[in-house]
């Protein structure tokens, strides 16, 4: 049996360099990919959080807006009642 | 003499390191049985917030359990379930372990002091049974000021 020529010695080998070359890239890309993915998923908690954030605030605004329109108007019922009681 | 030898409080420079993460940073001081914890991020999803705490448990276990300062000045989000728990159940675990002083710095942004005061309010109102009443809790604008108050 024929050995093989050198040449192609050297080919299988720059072919084998290149594949596992090849592997080390894929692993890196996926384990930046995920990296990226898991800061895509805590910036999207950060936003919903903070949009709860939000809510609540809007929510407890509206319920001091309500009782301050509550307020005034009894402010104004009892000025109109003290008014009528003079008469 | 040095200047953190005169006072009876401990200088930040005397503070050990009880771990560096990419959420947040744990110190303390065994003599006088303070703990800082500061946050480095401005936003620390549920797990991991919780696994800082645990790992403060640790450290209070283990009776370095006189002062908590909780350092929030690079946060933007207030995660309400979080907070919720940490004042829920982590303050009442902590306090059973002799952990009653509390010392908060707060962001400078007054909407974030605001939504944090509301949220408290709320937490409050849901869980009438909290120790917060047994807890010295104070507001602070830096870390040194939260170790000597």
């Amino acid at each position: 049996m024929k050995t093989p020529p050198e040449s192609y010695l050297i080919f299988k080998e720059e072919l084998k360099k290149a594949e596992i070359e090849k592997e080390r890239l894929k692993a890196e890309y996926e384990e930046k990919l995920r990296e990226m993915n898991m800061e895509l998923s805590f910036l999207k908690e950060q936003i919903s959080s903070q949009q709860d954030m939000m809510k609540t605030t809007l929510t407890y605004a509206s319920r001091l807006e309500n009782e301050i329109n509550g307020l005034h108007k009894q402010i104004s019922e009892d000025k109109k009642q003290r008014k009528g009681s003079f008469h | 003499m040095k200047e953190s030898t005169l006072s009876q409080q401990p200088n930040v420079s005397q503070f050990e390191s009880h771990f560096d993460g990419r959420f947040a940073k744990v110190t303390y001081h065994e003599p006088s049985g303070i703990i800082i914890c500061e946050l480095k991020s401005e936003y620390v999803p549920i797990e991991h917030f919780k696994d800082i705490f645990y790992k403060i448990s640790e450290l209070v276990k283990r009776g370095i359990s006189q002062k908590f300062i909780f350092d929030k000045r690079a946060l933007r989000a207030f995660h309400q379930p979080s907070m919720e728990w940490y004042f829920v159940v982590w303050k009442k675990e902590m306090y059973q372990h002799g952990l009653s002083l509390h010392r908060k710095i707060l962001p400078d942004e007054p909407w974030f002091q605001k939504s944090v005061e509301i949220a408290k309010e709320q937490i409050v109102k849901n869980y009438p049974d909290t120790i917060v009443d047994k807890l010295d809790i104070r507001y602070c604008d830096s870390i040194q000021e939260a170790i000597e108050n």
